[in-house]
Parts: structure tokens; C-alpha cells; sequence
């Protein structure tokens, strides 16, 4: 499912974050915003998964356009074909981690085997699977991150959108969750919208689009 | 510098800030004000009693006399009637009646005058006849609340000729007891230990819960401060600096409100009197000692709850506390049923106050204490047992925050139990006020009587009457009494009721088959034989009635009945004469008369007004109604039901603001679920379960142990054989409404309005 942006404009008060910046993420496709702080890339971002509606423009998801939907029709979009990863896991913190990783599917009603069976494997292959029944709070913030990139794409979402995902993390850690979230999202066929400041996580990206001044300025392909 | 950063962090606060900085107001104000109107009504109880102290007269036992007085316990329907008959020196001037005022009144009132209450006087006003009746001008003074206990007070200083008063009246010296020694329906002491637990405690956990508004954010904004170098001393001003300030604007807002609503409380008769709303000023030095220790009071308590807590590192079931806190819950309902079913078995098992005292204590220190753990385990199974995602959330957060959850509910909880056990207790009081029996007693003597209206007496609204007469001792001059008590009997006097038997029978229906009317019995009891059968048939007595003296033979004749001390309308007396109609020219003074009245209270009413009628020392005693006691119980269940009321509110309005502050705190995490694509719906409903489950849980528990305590009282009292239900109503009804409120605040708060900005990293 392919997403696109086009010509989004987003103010706060008087602050203009976004100046008509347009985007188009193809299916599969792992893009990088990249820019300087204050740039407008998590504005960005959170316009294109429908977080923050757009003073103007428009934002498509297939063919479904968020920027026409209401607020429960936004839920509903995000439930079923969005993921999301933020800088700091922000994990349900009295949930487990099989629990926390089981919520996407739980929201879309999928059957207790098949979800059970789903969320040990990832967390197998993310090396935290003897850890499923520990509370976020007595896993380290790498091992957190990792059950986080689990929930993001558990559900096999369209899009996951991760805002910083490494930011808070070593760079051992860095490193394993990067690589995990994208290999995962290959094998879940989901593109990935990644905000980050940091180059080389950018270049783990298929694509890098700098944004300046609330647009898009330069698109670099990595491969 | 501290003070500006102080500043600074509350104005760069923003919305939040400010809302929070209102709540924190708010919580102030409410709980000040509470505060105040509870003090308010422990004060107002001692200067009436002060008052009332300083109207009693000071008696004199040797010399000369100031005036003399006649103080006589009247009523009007059920209110008490203080009537004080006062007969000022012959020829005294009106500066010595002044000085011989009583209190409330410019001047002793002179022969034909009078000074009476305000309250009296608008009876009066409504009532022409009672003016003549209780011997009033048509225009006496009013007396001022210095003479008042309160704004309702029945009292009337009549003048008259000290021929008027009646032998047994008091010299008097002038007026005034000692203040301490006055006296009120319920003491002073007694109310204030009743407002401490019933309303202060629950405005300390509400201001509490104010002042820690926020604690998360604000010991993540210490820790911040912390990692740039600001001092300990200056982390300490920047966390007490919002409560002080809140302090301040509340307890200003407090004093000014309370100021505005002492009138409208004073006159509201809300804790079952009114006062006079001096008697509940707030001081000036007490004002502005309360704007300097309220404010730094919430300030130590907001410094407290900006202290960083560690992040609790959780395992399942680890953290839970023990159940064992339970155990006095348990042990409590146990020895409390065991007492309830003992005492129904085998009434003789007694009311042993202080062992039911203990168990009370050991089943409410239970409840409080267990809650915690229960609430935990109930949570923990809520949440393995669902597969609802909505309450499993609820039910984790409820187990991971059982603490703080609890501890905002203990006070609603002590409220409920203190409703329902409370008010199965005032059933006490209240039975001692009056027998609970379809038939109310009254009596009446007629020698306060003139010759005429002791004809009407028979013409008194009462469902019965019957009337006895002492017959004319027969001893000589120079005889002394014998010692045997049948020649005594005889000796000095019989007493001769006067009844008919249609009457007679309805007292005493045992008589049903013997009595005729006209006719002359002797009674004989069936159970107390000691005394019967010691008049001698034949001997002839004389009775004095209306018609000067009648001679009666003593008969053969015997009326036959049980021994009835205490029950009925009139205990006949053994070795007693019933003469079964009217005494000839009717009744003459020193009759003493019995009427049955049905228990309503407008028919006891109507009874006494008609007495009143009669003359204005016509006073007819309800001996199965103490007013004294009525009052005590009607002062006594207002202070509790007013101090319930007050604490529950309270209680209430401070979990439901810890309900909707723990909400806001949780808006980041809020966020992240409404991002994942979690629903309005679960968002709600997880909020309410977390919050509605352990109130459900500790207010249902407080209404159970709540019955079972008052209903054993009332068993082992021996006041009640089934169970009473009443305290369950009052009980259930505040449960209801507190879990009610928290479950709608519990939604209210799940309906925050989250944004972008939620999500971004502190």
C-alpha cells in the first residue's frame, strides 16, 4: 500500500512547522526524513499517519485519504495498517511485553492462538523471547525499544512510522534495533517512515528526504 | 533567584499549570470551608449552653431575697416551654428592676408584664389564645439573644404577684451560673470529637490530594532541576512555592465564603439547630492565623509530593501486600455475627459495651487495612480472568496503583461504616426518648387547676382517661402510723380510681368480664399477692371530689388483674379501689389524672395545646416522651447526618479530582494507545473499571460490616429483633452515590483531549 503526502501545510498558533511538503512512500519502501531540529519532519510525520490533521493538503493511503476522515475513522485506519515506534518504547507500562506486543492484534479482534503463536515468534527473533512476561519497567531501554518494534509490526501493518527509534539507545543497541525493524518489515512487506537525525541510521533507509523550513528540499537514494 | 524561578516554572507551566494551580485552590477553599462550618456547629452548641448557664437563677438559702421566681417546664405541642413566674419586689424602681434583669431582658418584668424570645412571640402572634393562656400582655418585650440559646428558644419571664407563685417557689439572688456550667443537648466535646472524625479527617485527605496534584510531573521537573545544580533548599522553595501560594488564594476564598454562607447555614437547622451567627464568627486573629498556617501546611505537603519516587520495578505478585492486613477485617465479622447470633439465641447475653466497642474497632481497622490487598487480588484475577482488553487494562492499573487508589478511598469508606453503624446506634437514643408503644401516656395534676376547668378536663382530646383520688388519711392528730403496712394503708389513705368500665377494660381487659358500671371494686392482682386483701370489707373511707366528700364502703367486690408495673396506661395499684364511674361534682384538686394518647405527634399536640387552655399553670407531663432526650436525639442525629454529609462530600470530591489528576498525568500514555488505534470506548471503560472496582469493593464492604455491627448492637441491646434496616438505606444510598460519582468521573477523565505534543519525549 503506497502512501503519499502532497502539498501539507501544518500550523501551531503562529509557528508554521509545515509549508506545503510533499512526500510519496511506495510500497515496501523504507524512507529516512532527515533535517535539521525544528525542521518539520516529525510534523511531517505525523501528518502523513494521520496523528495531526494538515491545515491543508492531502494525505493518502492507498486509496484511502486520511485528510477526509474523521477522528474514528483515523483510529480505525491506524489500528489496521499503521505501526509505530517512538524514541522512548512508551510501552503500556502495566501490560507485559507479550502483552504490549499482543495489542495490535488484540484491537483487531485476531484469534488468542494465532496472536499468541505471532508474538513469540517475534520476540524470539528479537532475542527477547524468554522476557514475555516481564514488565516494561524491568527490561533494560534497548530490550523495551525491541518489544516496541515487535508491536509495530505484529499485525503486519502497511506503513510503520518510528519517530527517533534509536535515539535514546547506545549504539550497540542502535544497531540491533535497526537492523531488526528493518529486516522485519521486509519480511512483513511494510514500508517504513523514519524520522531521525542521526546519518547512519539514515542510511539503513532505501531513501532519504530532507525536510527544511517545513518542505521537502532533496530526495538521496541510498541503494 | 529562587523566587523567580519559582514563577517562572508556574507561569511556563501553561494550561496544565494553571489548571492544576485552580484544583489545588479549590481543594483549599472546600476543605477550609468545611472545616469552618463544622467548627461553627461545635461552637454554637457551647454558647448555648453558655447562655443557658448564665440565665439560671442563683439561689438563696439564707437572707433576704432579690424576687422570687417559679420556673415551670411547659411546652408547646413538643417544643419545650421555659415559663419563669418572677415576682419583683413591692415597690421596686426601674433601676432596680434593671439590675434584677434577667439576661436578654432591659428589665425584671413587673407584675402584668413580661419578656419574652422572639420565636415565643411568633407563636403568639399566630395563636391569640396563647398569649392569655401562658398569662402574657398583649405587648410584651422581646428579649435579646444575649438571654437566648437560640434563634428558636421558647422562654417567657412572666411578672406576677408573688401570691401567684406556688409553694415550692425559690428566692432568688439574681441570674448567672458559671458559663462552664451550662448545658446542651449534646456537649460541646462530644461534637467537636464528632466533627474531627467525621469531616476533618476526610478535608486533611482532601487537602492532601489537592496538594499532591501533579506529583509525577513535578518530581520529573525536580529531577531536572536536580541534574542543572539547583540546591536542595531551593528545590524545597520551588516545590512548597505553588502551594503556598494556593494556600493563601484558597484560605482567602474560604474565609470570604464562609463569611457570605454563615447566616444561610446558622438558620438552616441542617445539624438539627439553628444559632445565632455570632456564635459561629470566625475571630480576626483566628483568620489570619489560618491564612499563615494553611499555606504552610500545603506547602509542606506539596514539597512531600514532589519528592522523586523510584519507578516501581514490578513483578507479578511480588508487590502485592500481605493478606494477613485482612485478618482483623475477618476476625471482626466473626466475633460481630457470633454476638448477633449468641444474643438472639439467649437474650440474657447483655449489651457489653466496651467488648462490642473492640469488636467495631478491630472489624474497621481490618477493613481499612485490608482493602489494599483485596482490592489487588480482586484486580489481579479481574485481569487473568478477562478477556476484555478494556478491563484487563483497567484492573492492571487498578493492581499497580492500589495504594494510592486506596488510600483517596479510606475516607468515603470510614463515612459509610459511620453512616451505618451511627445511625442503628441514635435507634438507641432515640427509644430512650420515647416508648415506641401505639400508646403514649400523659398526666395531668389538678391542682395546678381552677375549680372550673377541672370540669373540662374530661373533655381533652385523649383516647382515654382514668383518675384517682387519695382518700382522707384516717389517722388521728396524735397518731402515729402503724407499722404494719395493711393498718398503714389504711391509715393514710386509699387510692380510688375513677373509671368506666368501657374504659377499664381497654386498660386493663382482664376486668372485661367482671367489671359493671356503678359499682365499687377492690383490686387484687394476680401476680403480687404480698399486699392483697388488706382492707377490710366493711370499713368505710372518705374522698374528697367535686361535690366536697363521699363516703365509700370497702366491698367484697374484686377486680382481678396482672401485675402491670410499667406497661398500660396506668399501673393499677394493688389494695386499690375502683369506683367504675365519675367522681360525683367532679374532680377536685389533687386528682391525678391519666390519659392515652395515640403515638402521633399532632395528636400529642392538639393534647397539650388543649391543657394549655386550661390555664396558664395547667402543665400536662408526656411521661412516655422526655422532651430532653427527643431534643438530645434530634441535636445528636443532625450533628452526625451533618457531619456525614459534609465528609462524604468531601471525601468524594477528592477522589473524584485524584480520579481526573491521575487521568491527565496519564495523557502520554493515553496518547500512545490512541496512536496505536485504541478506541474512545476502551480508553472509558479501562478508567472506570480501575477506578469503580475498588470503590465497589470498599464502599460494598463498609455497607456490609456497617449493617452487621449496628444490628448487633441493636440486638445485644435488646432494642431490635429482626434486622434494621434504616442505617443499610442511609449506608447503601452513600455507597452508591460515591461509586456513582467515581465512575463518572472515571469517564470524564478517559475523555481528555490528548495531542502531538503528548508524545514527545521529556
Amino acid at each position: 500500500m503506497s502512501l503519499s503526502g502532497t502539498g501539507l501545510t501544518l500550523t501551531y498558533g503562529a509557528t508554521v512547522a509545515l509549508a506545503g511538503a510533499s512526500v510519496t512512500v511506495a510500497p515496501g519502501e523504507v524512507v529516512a526524513l532527515v533535517g535539521p531540529s525544528g525542521s518539520g519532519k516529525t510534523s511531517l510525520l505525523y501528518c502523513l499517519s494521520g496523528l495531526a490533521r494538515p491545515s491543508s493538503g492531502q494525505v493518502l493511503v492507498g486509496d484511502i485519504e486520511l485528510t477526509a476522515l474523521d477522528d474514528a475513522g483515523l483510529v480505525a485506519v491506524r489500528r489496521e495498517h499503521f505501526g509505530f515506534v517512538f524514541q522512548f518504547s512508551e510501552l503500556v507500562p502495566e501490560l507485559t511485553l507479550a502483552e504490549n506486543v499482543a495489542l495490535p492484534l488484540e484491537l483487531l479482534k485476531a484469534g488468542r492462538r494465532d496472536t499468541r503463536r505471532r508474538v513469540a515468534e517475534l520476540l524470539e527473533r528479537l532475542g527477547i523471547g524468554d522476557l514475555g512476561g516481564r514488565y516494561p519497567a524491568q527490561v533494560s531501554g534497548g530490550q523495551a525499544q525491541r518489544a516496541a518494534v515487535a508491536r509495530a509490526l505484529v499485525h503486519r501493518p502497511a506503513v510503520v512510522f518510528a519517530d527517533e527509534p534509536t535515539g535514546s539507545l547506545d549504539s550497540a543497541n542502535t544497531d540491533t534495533v535497526l537492523s531488526a525493524l528493518v529486516e522485519l518489515s521486509r519480511d512483513t512487506g511494510s514500508s517504513i517512515v523514519l524520522v531521525t537525525h542521526d546519518d547512519k541510521v539514515a542510511t539503513a533507509a532505501d531513501r532519504r528526504v530532507f525536510v527544511r523550513d517545513g518542505f521537502c528540499t532533496d530526495e538521496v537514494l541510498s541503494r | 533567584m529562587t523566587f523567580r524561578l519559582s514563577l517562572r516554572l508556574l507561569r511556563g507551566g501553561g494550561r496544565s499549570s494553571v489548571v492544576r494551580l485552580a484544583l489545588m485552590v479549590l481543594g483549599v477553599a472546600l476543605a477550609l470551608l468545611a472545616l469552618l462550618g463544622s467548627w461553627a456547629v461545635t461552637n454554637a452548641l457551647g454558647e448555648r449552653s453558655a447562655r443557658v448557664a448564665e440565665r439560671q437563677s442563683i439561689a438563696v438559702f439564707h437572707g433576704p431575697a432579690a424576687f422570687h421566681l417559679d420556673e415551670i417546664d411547659d411546652s408547646i405541642g413538643l417544643r419545650p416551654l421555659d415559663r419563669v413566674l418572677v415576682a419583683a419586689p413591692e415597690h421596686a424602681g426601674r433601676r432596680t428592676l434593671a439590675a434584677l434583669a434577667p439576661p436578654g431582658c432591659a428589665l425584671l418584668p413587673a407584675t402584668g408584664r413580661s419578656c419574652i424570645s422572639p420565636a415565643l412571640a411568633r407563636l403568639v402572634r399566630s395563636d391569640p389564645d396563647l398569649a392569655e393562656r401562658l398569662g402574657l400582655e398583649s405587648d410584651p418585650s422581646l428579649m435579646t439573644s444575649a438571654g437566648l440559646r437560640d434563634p428558636d428558644d421558647l422562654i417567657a419571664y412572666v411578672g406576677v404577684d408573688e401570691t401567684s407563685i406556688a409553694a415550692d417557689e425559690q428566692p432568688a439572688a439574681g441570674w448567672g451560673a458559671p458559663r462552664s456550667q451550662g448545658a446542651s443537648e449534646v456537649s460541646g466535646t462530644t461534637a467537636f470529637v464528632e466533627m474531627l472524625l467525621l469531616v476533618a479527617v476526610p478535608a486533611l485527605v482532601f487537602l492532601a490530594i489537592a496538594a499532591r496534584l501533579s506529583s509525577a510531573t513535578r518530581a520529573r521537573r525536580t529531577r531536572a532541576l536536580r541534574l542543572v545544580g539547583v540546591s536542595s533548599r531551593q528545590l524545597a522553595f520551588v516545590a512548597a512555592f505553588e502551594g503556598w501560594l494556593a494556600g493563601i488564594v484558597g484560605t482567602t476564598l474560604a474565609l470570604l465564603a464562609y463569611h457570605a454562607l454563615q447566616g444561610p447555614l446558622a438558620g438552616s437547622n441542617l445539624p438539627g439547630f439553628r444559632w445565632f451567627v455570632s456564635d459561629g464568627a470566625v475571630p480576626r486573629w483566628a483568620g489570619v492565623a489560618l491564612l499563615v498556617v494553611i499555606p504552610w501546611a500545603v506547602g509542606r505537603l506539596c514539597r512531600a509530593g514532589a519528592v522523586p519516587r523510584r519507578a516501581p520495578r514490578r513483578t507479578r505478585g511480588a508487590d502485592h501486600t500481605s493478606l494477613w492486613r485482612a485478618a482483623p477485617l475477618v476476625a471482626g465479622c466473626v466475633l460481630a455475627a457470633a454476638y448477633l447470633v449468641a444474643a438472639r439465641l439467649d437474650p440474657r447475653i447483655g449489651h457489653a459495651s466496651v467488648l462490642l466497642l473492640g469488636v467495631g474497632a478491630l472489624t474497621v481497622t481490618g477493613l481499612v487495612l485490608g482493602l489494599r490487598p483485596i482490592a489487588e487480588r480482586a484486580a489481579d484475577q479481574l485481569a487473568e480472568q478477562t478477556r476484555t482488553l478494556s478491563v484487563r487494562l483497567g484492573a492492571r492499573r487498578l493492581a499497580a496503583e492500589a495504594s494510592s487508589t486506596v488510600r483517596a478511598l479510606s475516607a468515603a469508606i470510614a463515612l459509610v461504616l459511620v453512616a451505618g453503624t451511627g445511625f442503628a446506634v441514635l435507634r438507641d437514643v432515640k427509644l430512650s426518648a420515647g416508648s415506641p408503644s401505639p400508646v403514649q401516656v400523659a398526666t395531668l395534676d389538678t391542682s395546678t387547676l381552677t375549680a372550673a376547668s377541672r370540669q373540662a378536663v374530661v373533655h381533652l382530646p385523649a383516647t382515654a382517661m382514668i383518675g384517682s383520688i387519695r382518700s382522707t388519711p384516717r389517722l388521728a392528730p396524735d397518731e402515729a402510723p402503724s407499722s404494719d403496712p395493711g393498718t398503714a394503708a389504711i391509715q393514710l389513705g386509699v387510692t380510688v380510681y375513677f373509671v368506666s368500665c368501657a374504659t377499664l377494660t381497654t386498660i386493663e381487659p382482664t376486668t372485661a368480664g367482671e367489671c359493671r358500671d356503678g359499682k365499687v371494686y377492690r383490686t387484687a392482682s394476680t401476680e403480687n399477692t404480698l399486699w392483697s386483701n388488706q382492707l377490710p370489707v366493711g370499713t368505710a373511707i372518705t374522698v374528697a371530689t367535686g361535690a366536697g366528700t363521699t363516703r365509700i364502703t370497702i366491698p367484697a367486690a374484686e377486680l382481678r388483674f396482672p401485675h402491670l408495673m410499667g406497661q398500660g396506661i396506668a399501673a393499677l395499684e394493688n389494695d386499690a379501689l375502683v369506683v367504675t364511674g365519675p367522681p360525683s361534682g367532679g374532680w377536685p384538686a389533687g386528682a391525678q389524672l391519666v390519659y392515652a394518647l395515640p403515638t402521633d405527634d399532632h395528636a400529642i399536640r392538639d393534647f397539650q395545646d388543649a391543657v394549655a387552655r386550661l390555664g396558664p399553670t395547667a402543665v400536662a407531663q408526656v411521661e412516655t416522651r422526655d422532651l430532653d432526650k427527643l431534643a438530645t436525639y434530634h441535636v445528636q442525629a443532625g450533628i452526625i447526618r451533618y457531619g456525614v454529609l459534609t465528609g462524604f462530600l468531601l471525601a468524594t470530591a477528592g477522589f473524584v479530582i485524584a480520579v481526573l489528576d491521575r487521568a491527565r498525568e496519564r495523557r502520554r500514555n493515553v496518547a500512545m494507545l490512541r496512536a496505536l488505534g485504541v478506541g474512545q470506548k476502551v480508553l472509558t471503560l479501562a478508567q472506570v473499571v480501575e477506578f469503580v472496582l475498588p470503590a465497589a469493593i470498599g464502599l460494598g464492604s463498609a455497607v456490609v460490616v456497617s449493617f452487621l455491627l449496628g444490628t448487633t448492637y441493636l440486638t445485644v441491646s435488646g432494642l431490635q429483633e429482626g434486622l434494621y434496616w434504616p442505617p443499610l438505606a442511609a449506608a447503601v444510598a452513600l455507597a452508591g452515590t460515591g461509586t456513582l460519582g467515581v465512575a463518572v468521573a472515571g469517564a470524564l477523565g478517559a475523555r481528555i483531549r490528548t495531542t502531538t505534543a503528548d508524545l514527545h519525549a521529556e
